[in-house]
């Protein structure tokens, strides 16, 4: 279910998406295991991307833009239709063309499946020090990487749950101060590609409050999974 | 690269592969929790029975593993030898020229294997460990040059993504390869092998395979272990008990475009697969080929 407006009254509304790499089409096959989080996000962003629409033009954010952003090794920005080869996912007999980082690719995809045709910025930011976009902001990102004992990246990291768990919490209760503290030695260590991204939402948020909305929490594939959004005046 | 001739010979310390014959190596897990067998053969008397039953199959290399390959409980240095020098040192007495490799990344463990008569040291992990190839040319033996993606050991990929997956393998391994012959390992004694699903996900694992003639071309002796493994798992929707005839798709695939080395967990079917498509590529004659002809 799609957050409740008015957003057309917000300042800023962040969006947070997971980085998953099936939620690109065909990439899964041709079962589409991730139909249903693809489902979910769309249905997070759609009412929030509608507001945006309609929003008055001018002020400080540039017209109509939507940002999207995700972690990277260095902070940068590409054009809203920088390509993505996705034969870097899926081979080919021929290498790859330029390409954007695959979570910005995964954030567009989404954004443009929940009906956003306007203009969009994208891009990556490496640490909580850099000042966060304004206006309507997607925010790609995941919680733990290692909860799991089969089938994972790594070994299982028993701090995993609980992790992943104050995560949920802070963002569905809209704890501004709470996502702020997360543990950032703890966060690297578990592979939680949302770390960054989760601070710049806590700096841009300030003091709050903000109106918090959960869209989904958990592990379908492995990683820990959120759909959530944030707003406020 | 050195004279030596291309899809030649092979040699494993003393013995000698001498001709184009592909080879069929039997995985003999001395692991608690190895992905297919899951502790099958981790005592050591069902560990012999199962290299008798590779040889009986007509394996030519048996594959000595004492660390499962994927995420897990660790296991030690100490532990990992254990599992396996006492193994290859009953193995190496009662089959004096069977050519017997051991699955290591570790050149402590491969001191005390290739001590006990281990002839070959499968490094899955590309190197990881900078003494391994200098320690194989000390007792000179052979190594596999693997590629995994840049990954640490025992662990698996994460949205990786490639250029070109085939060749960024081809750099990794002859720049191993490389390596090896600089530490000492012969020529004729370095495998190269794209580790199917090491660093790759399926559609990678797939393009390696379609293009396994490219990593052939380098003119290194190319192994695979590609026996049920997640690639042909995620490929036809089947879980890892029932992807035997998975296996021998891809194994005949392989076997079509050069490869030299099958590293399997079914000896018996790995061998009509890859002596048949031997007969295909015209460098095996029929067992008996009367029909029509007489």
């Amino acid at each position: 279910m799609s957050p409740a407006p008015p957003f057309v009254e917000a300042t800023s509304t962040w969006v947070l998406v997971p980085g998953t790499p099936i939620l690109l089409p065909d990439v899964a096959g041709a079962s589409d295991p991730a139909a249903e989080l693809r489902s979910v996000c769309v249905e997070e962003l759609r009412n929030p991307l509608t507001a945006w629409t309609a929003r008055p033009q001018g002020g400080t954010v540039g017209p109509g833009e939507v940002t999207v952003l995700a972690a990277g090794s260095v902070p940068r920005t590409w054009s809203g239709d920088a390509p993505y080869d996705v034969s870097r996912l899926l081979g080919g007999s021929r290498p790859a063309g330029p390409s954007i980082p695959l979570a910005l690719a995964v954030g567009r995809h989404l954004v443009r499946a929940a009906g956003w045709s306007g203009p969009l910025a994208l891009q990556t930011v490496a640490g909580p020090t850099e000042p966060g976009p304004a206006g309507l902001v997607v925010a790609v990102g995941d919680g733990s990487r290692y909860r799991s004992a089969e089938g994972g990246p790594g070994a299982q990291d028993p701090r995993s749950v609980a992790f992943d768990e104050q995560v949920r919490r802070v963002l569905a209760d809209g704890d501004v101060a709470g996502l702020r503290a997360l543990d950032v030695e703890l966060a690297t260590a578990l592979g939680v590609t949302g770390r960054v991204p989760w601070r710049l939402l806590a700096d841009a948020a300030g003091g709050g409050p903000v109106e918090p909305h959960l869209g989904f929490a958990g592990d379908p594939f492995g990683p820990y999974a959120l759909v959530a959004t944030w707003w406020w005046r | 690269m050195t004279d030596w001739q291309p899809g030649g010979v092979l040699r494993f310390r003393d013995k000698v592969v001498p001709d184009h014959r592909p080879l069929v190596m039997g995985i003999v897990n001395r692991t608690p929790d190895s992905f297919y067998d899951r502790g099958a053969t981790f005592a050591v008397e069902a560990a012999l029975d199962r290299v008798r039953q590779a040889v009986a199959e007509g394996a030519d290399i048996v594959d000595i593993g004492g660390v499962k390959a994927g995420p897990g409980a660790e296991v030690g240095v100490a532990e990992e030898i254990r599992r396996t020098v006492g193994l290859v040192g009953a193995v190496r007495a009662q089959f004096p020229s069977l050519i017997i490799s051991v699955d290591t990344w570790r050149a402590e463990v491969a001191r005390e294997v290739l001590a006990a008569g281990a002839d070959l040291v499968n490094d899955a992990w590309a190197g990881h460990d900078p003494d391994l190839a200098a320690v194989t040319a000390t007792f000179d033996a052979a190594l596999v040059c693997t590629h995994s993606g840049g990954l640490a050991p025992r662990t698996g990929p994460f949205r990786v993504e490639y250029v070109d997956v085939v060749a960024d393998v081809r750099t990794h391994v002859t720049q191993l390869a490389e390596r090896a012959l600089a530490a000492g390992v012969a020529a004729e004694s370095v495998i190269i092998d794209p580790a199917h699903d090491f660093g790759k996900n399926t559609w990678h694992s797939l393009t390696v395979t379609r293009r396994l003639d490219e990593l052939v071309a380098t003119g290194w002796p190319v192994l695979v272990s590609v026996s049920n493994k997640d690639f042909v798992g995620e490929t036809l929707g089947l879980p890892v008990d029932q992807r035997q005839v998975g296996t021998q798709a891809a194994t005949a695939v392989c076997a079509f475009l050069g490869a030299r080395i099958h590293r399997v967990h079914d000896v018996a079917a790995a061998r009509q697969t890859v002596d048949l498509v031997a007969s295909v590529r015209g460098e095996r004659p029929p067992v008996r080929a009367v029909r029509g002809l007489v």
